[in-house]
């Protein structure tokens, strides 16, 4: 057994040193040598006291102490070019390769539940008509719905639809430990595409429907899918945990799913800058549409062109270095 | 078979070693976040001061996205950089003293702060806190949901140094403390008698009583029994000869140290 008093009197010289040192702004070579040594020491001391019934004051103070130096000696590095190149050769790529079953299936569920109103619509027009009264049927038809494009200077009508709709998808992605807030987001976007759909269709205006909405729509409808099957995970991550303990699995799924923010965020860029330049300009459908599924199936091919590799490297949209994690169990890459 | 749970206590270093970090206080955090809330409200409100003294012609489509900007702005890239850049402060936390910090006692990275801020917006903005509030009473260390998704704690880093006083050995128990067999005395008696040396604001009669107990509590495994004296002078005795046969113990171990692998 160790005596406190004795330990405290031979060791606390060395533990205000290092205390000392982590309050210093700048380090010299030889003070982060001695930071090392002291936390290291420091450790094994702090390890010694917790064997045994001690003064749990002391253990506390010395475990600040433990916390403080390792936060000194361990700061990350801070972020350069090659990490931001990284990100979109590995980091978003590997992060929707992984999840590569959640998108996909939500994405086909929801085109598949958006055609389904769609029809369910065209065959009740009662439904139709109980919504939404005949004059505003008609401006919705005649003049709104296509004006929406160029009511604005497009490059304000491009921030505007970029701002709202990476924020939206944003807090798709944050609130899906709730769960069910996504699903009724999803469901509500879900049921007002196809009630747009169906009147344009009903009023013969179908060409020009899918001529203004696809160019865009492909893209920017399944990266807001994207991010509700990221924001899905979240929650299914701590519903069903898996191999992991409860707090691992949501804390790997919630980190991870941070990534799809800031990429589904530059995705509905893209997707932004096409509903206000091209959607709009005066080239034939076929070109818009062109542009547009070009674009959408650059999108769905990135994370297999890109993704698998990077994937199989262990990139899947946590912190890269395992070590920062502060994961505290083994985890599955 | 019964399942065993260990005790929640405090995160392990990659060093194995484990520590005792005390979660901050609930009404801490609390505080720590009505400041942080004022920081965030002032940016917003100066940014938009900001925004509206820009010569530039304003459409409705503009302004909307300069709203959704400036929410942006201030409720995730502010605390997100200032996270990042401070290792894991916030204007609140500079106040109370508070730090986020990795489960494993680690410093934190982007990624980190990033989800602190992002989940913070449906857990404290548009839930008005409620969800924050209820994770953190419930958990053991006071994780909200955003410390649970990014696999951090928030705790108090800075605590004031446990001071403790010297014992002084009586004089005349000197001699005899030097030459008696007190190393059979267990553990958690030993244990006791150090914790009630220090205990200097108890009440003296329960001082006095705890004092006694402890005395006739060791006496069967000290020899010689001590010449007479108080229960305080015999308790103090023993803590600091013991003190003693420790440092002298540390003081030989360290030679023997020095002597193999060379004095640094």
């Amino acid at each position: 057994m160790i005596d406190l008093q004795a330990f405290t009197e031979a060791h606390h010289a060395e533990w205000y040193e290092l205390d000392e040192l982590t309050r210093r702004r700048k380090l010299s070579p030889a003070d982060v040598d001695r930071l090392i040594e002291g936390y290291q020491r420091t450790s094994a001391h702090l390890a010694t006291l917790q064997q045994q019934v001690s003064d749990p004051r002391l253990v506390a103070w010395l475990s600040t102490l433990v916390t403080r130096a390792r936060q000194r000696a361990l700061q990350p590095g801070r972020s350069s070019l090659q990490t931001i190149a990284r990100f979109f050769t590995h980091q978003f790529p590997g992060s929707l390769h992984a999840m590569r079953h959640w998108w996909i299936t939500t994405t086909i569920v929801c085109f598949l539940v958006m055609a389904g109103f769609t029809l369910y619509y065209l065959q009740n027009p009662q439904i139709e008509s109980s919504l939404l009264t005949a004059e505003e049927v008609d401006q919705l038809v005649n003049s709104d719905f296509e004006n929406y494009y160029s009511e604005y200077a497009a490059s304000s009508f491009a921030l505007r639809v970029w701002t709202n709709n990476a924020w939206i998808a944003a807090l798709c992605i944050a609130t899906g430990f709730l769960g069910f807030p996504v699903i009724q987001i999803l469901f509500q976007n879900c049921i007002n595409v196809a009630l747009t759909a169906s009147i344009m269709i009903h009023h013969g205006r179908a060409g020009l429907f899918f001529g203004l909405i696809t160019p865009h729509g492909l893209l920017e409808l399944t990266a807001v899918f994207v991010a509700a099957a990221v924001g899905l995970r979240v929650f299914w991550s701590w519903v069903v945990p898996g191999d992991l303990s409860r707090a691992a699995a949501l804390a790997k799924a919630g980190r991870s799913s941070m990534t799809v923010i800031i990429g589904i965020t530059l995705t509905l860029l893209l997707s932004g800058l096409i509903e206000a330049f091209v959607t709009p300009a005066p080239i034939p459908t076929w070109a818009r549409i062109t542009i547009g599924v070009v674009a959408w199936v650059a999108f769905c091919a990135y994370p297999f062109l890109l993704g698998r590799s990077a994937a199989a490297q262990g990139s899947t949209g946590d912190i890269e270095d395992v070590a920062d994690r502060g994961a505290t169990e083994i985890t599955r890459a | 078979m019964q399942k065993q749970r260990t005790t929640v206590r405090g995160p392990v270093t990659g060093d194995a070693v484990q520590l005792d970090l005390p979660a901050a206080a609930l009404g801490m955090r609390v505080l720590s976040g009505l400041i942080d809330l004022f920081c965030i409200w002032t940016l917003a409100i100066g940014l938009l001061w900001l925004v509206t003294r820009l010569d530039i012609p304003w459409d409705r489509a503009l302004i909307a996205a300069t709203i959704t900007t400036l929410t942006v702005v201030a409720l995730v890239i502010w605390p997100t950089a200032f996270e990042t850049l401070s290792g894991g402060r916030s204007p609140g936390k500079y106040v109370t003293g508070l730090r986020v910090i990795r489960f494993d006692g680690g410093p934190i990275t982007f990624q980190h702060a990033f989800t602190r801020a992002m989940i913070g917006v449906p857990e404290l903005i548009m839930f008005n806190g409620m969800p924050a509030l209820l994770s953190a009473a419930i958990s053991p260390h006071h994780q909200r949901m955003a410390d649970r998704i990014a696999g951090t704690v928030v705790i108090q880093l800075r605590l004031p140094w446990p001071e403790q006083q010297g014992t002084a050995m009586p004089p005349h128990l000197d001699a005899w403390a030097a030459a008696a067999d007190l190393d059979r005395i267990p553990e958690q008696w030993r244990f006791w008698c150090h914790q009630l040396i220090r205990r200097q604001g108890m009440v003296p009669a329960s001082r006095a009583v705890a004092m006694h107990d402890l005395v006739v509590g060791i006496a069967p495994w000290v020899l010689p029994p001590p010449p007479p004296a108080t229960d305080e002078e015999i308790v103090t005795a023993i803590t600091a000869e013991h003190c003693r046969r420790a440092a002298a113990r540390m003081q030989r171990d360290q030679q023997i140290r020095d002597r193999l692998v060379g004095t640094s």
